[in-house]
């Protein structure tokens, strides 16, 4: 399509207007991860490393980032495993309130954040209380599997559904049993969406503060809870530029491969 | 239920191809299908003998693809049975049936190689590797695609495509080869080029072979045998020949071939008796008015001419008779010539033998008779 010149340049200043209104705020924070000014005074005062050296000095956040993986692989694991099954089920058998466990997996996700942690604190605290079990790290794993499940579901049964059963049908025509179908004809198809789904899910996890603020507890702290409990102390400003920083980087490299390995999903189907 | 009145007259026994010519290869017992309200398929009753090339025909929506999915394990029949090689295996799953089959759209593994699609159904039935590579070869050799193993089937044509299904289906020497639609996506010339290879290799391992087509000119082509479905139902079972030249329904009629219909006031006005009666259109002559003497056992039907249309090899002459009577008649373009034999409005006289000519009923509401003798 051929647009006028002058529509094509207000169209292209446009979109440098909403890419800098996206993305200038995030290029602030790396900035002033190297900033010597602990004010975040703009120009930068002049460039260090200090910042980056106390960071990775600080047991807080080194403990902190410890949680945020172990939660975020925890979860996803869970995810997977419950997610791929929930997507199996609605996608290839048919049975009695099927388009309903459809929408009640996918409903936690258009939750507000704040009535999920609420609802599993009131839980968590009046069922796991009683039974000697407090609030900790693995009441956040299943606060986060709550959503991640929802990733993974979506892109593994998106990817069955445009599948299709013919190849599964002949697998199983030329003699394969069902798990023998299930490991070498349909894993291969939905490896992609699997590993996109789980990338997505440890990403969302990785960044969660609102439901893990009510399912934590006072002794866990993961990443996203520690840049908000030491972001307003002066002493500790420059480290949580770095901690974001950090976290930027660590969580677009899963959502930019996710989207690789979906792409590559969608269009390797013969 | 042991069925062994049948299969006699096929041709494959006829032709001593058949090892065991008492016990059908397939058997379809009373088979019906419902998905929910909708009756896929009701009441058909089939025998397929070893060895046979048999066409399942009908227009889309009339349960031969059911019944072709019901042979082969992927759709469990509402009632009925379905009889492989004697026993019953109306509940087995597609993986212990002894069948294979060539799909519409293929269904290649896309993450394989042409060679590991292949050899699929051996690796999955535990056959040693070299023996594995050995079969697939010579698989692939049939059907003329050794080169090509280690290709992905997204680098392969249409036809090629087809022709790895074929191979893959065959690997596994199975009793019944089940082809859906097997030409379906395939462009005219390879059509008929594939018809002929798929002819010769049935003929090169004489097992098996139903293929359901909604395609009468390949059914007619590729089958010995071949049963015309309408509504879920068999509305006709029987030779090639037969089906074309003795049409027992008006729907058999129309949509094996054309047919021109005659009943009713027409049949009174034309034939002088009433009843439904078919002719096909090439074995009617058109000859000018003046010359029209009718034999003996001719019918002659005088008209006028309202539409000449030159097809190459046939010209399709379109008559207006008595009592709003339609009828339509092919000449060969056997002469020598750049002349049209007849024009737009000439007054012409149709003739055929009454022998040419069936009596036929409307469509079946009774389930069609399975004996093919």
């Amino acid at each position: 399509m051929r647009l006028p010149t002058a529509l094509r340049r207000g169209l292209g200043v446009w979109l440098a207007l909403g890419m800098a209104f996206l993305y200038v705020p995030l290029l602030l924070v790396v900035l002033n991860s190297f900033n010597t000014s602990r004010t975040f005074g703009f120009p930068p005062s002049g460039f260090t490393l200090q910042w980056w050296q106390r960071a990775a000095q600080s047991s807080g956040a080194m403990s902190a980032l410890g949680t945020s993986v172990v939660a975020g692989l925890s979860a996803t694991a869970i995810a997977l495993l419950l997610g791929s099954m929930a997507a199996f089920a609605v996608q290839r058998y048919r049975f009695f309130g099927r388009s309903t466990i459809s929408f009640l997996v996918v409903l936690p996700i258009t939750l507000p954040g704040i009535v999920t942690g609420i609802a599993l604190n009131a839980t968590f605290t009046s069922l796991l209380g009683p039974l000697g079990v407090g609030l900790g790290i693995a009441t956040v794993i299943i606060g986060h599997a709550t959503f991640c499940i929802v990733i993974v579901f979506n892109n593994v049964q998106a990817r069955l559904r445009r599948l299709g059963t013919s190849l599964e049908e002949a697998s199983s025509d030329l003699g394969a049993s069902g798990w023998q179908t299930f490991w070498y004809v349909t894993f291969p198809q939905v490896r992609g969406a699997l590993v996109a789904g789980a990338l997505l899910a440890f990403a969302l996890s990785f960044d969660e503060i609102v439901v893990t603020t009510f399912t934590a507890g006072p002794a866990v702290q993961t990443l996203p809870l520690w840049i908000f409990g030491n972001l307003f102390r002066p002493n500790q400003a420059p480290v949580v530029n770095v901690v974001a920083a950090v976290l930027t980087v660590v969580a677009i490299i899963p959502v930019a491969l996710a989207q690789r390995l979906s792409g590559d999903a969608v269009t390797s189907r013969v | 239920m042991t069925d062994t009145q049948r299969g006699d007259s096929t041709p494959a026994a006829a032709l001593g191809t058949n090892t065991d010519s008492d016990t059908p290869q397939i058997s379809l017992r009373s088979l019906r299908k419902t998905f929910g309200s909708v009756v896929a398929v009701d009441s058909v009753d089939l025998d397929v003998a070893d060895g046979e090339f048999f066409a399942m025909l009908g227009p889309s929506g009339s349960g031969k693809t059911t019944v072709l999915r019901m042979i082969a394990g992927f759709e469990t029949p509402t009632s009925g049975q379905v009889i492989l090689d004697g026993r019953d295996a109306t509940a087995l799953p597609p993986f212990r049936r002894d069948v294979n089959t060539v799909f519409q759209d293929y269904a290649l593994f896309p993450h394989m190689t042409v060679q590991q699609n292949v050899e699929y159904g051996l690796r999955v039935h535990g056959v040693a590797a070299q023996e594995r590579r050995r079969r697939a070869g010579e698989a692939l050799d049939m059907v003329r695609l050794g080169e090509h193993g280690a290709r992905k089937p997204t680098q392969l044509s249409g036809g090629q495509r087809q022709r790895v299904a074929l191979a893959r289906a065959l690997v596994n020497r199975p009793r019944v080869l089940l082809l859906d639609e097997p030409l379906g996506a395939l462009d005219l010339k390879l059509r008929e080029q594939m018809q002929l290879e798929l002819k010769s290799i049935q003929r090169e391992v004489g097992i098996t072979f139903v293929f359901v087509t909604h395609d009468q000119d390949e059914a007619l082509t590729l089958c010995d045998r071949l049963a015309v479905f309408n509504n879920g139902r068999i509305e006709q079972l029987g030779g090639a020949q037969e089906v074309y030249e003795h049409p027992a329904t008006q729907f058999v009629a129309g949509f094996v071939g054309s047919s021109n219909v005659i009943s009713g006031e027409a049949a009174r006005a034309v034939l002088g008796r009433d009843g439904a009666f078919a002719v096909r259109p090439e074995k009617i002559a058109v000859v000018p008015r003046e010359s029209a003497a009718a034999g003996p056992g001719e019918v002659t039907v005088a008209g006028v001419v309202q539409d000449v249309v030159y097809a190459g090899s046939i010209t399709r002459v379109v008559v207006a008779g008595p009592a709003g009577l339609t009828l339509s008649a092919t000449l060969l373009n056997s002469e020598p010539t750049d002349t049209a034999v007849v024009r737009r409005a000439d007054h012409v006289t149709l003739r055929w033998h009454e022998s040419a000519m069936r009596s036929i009923a409307a469509s079946a509401a009774t389930p069609a008779p399975t004996d093919h003798s």
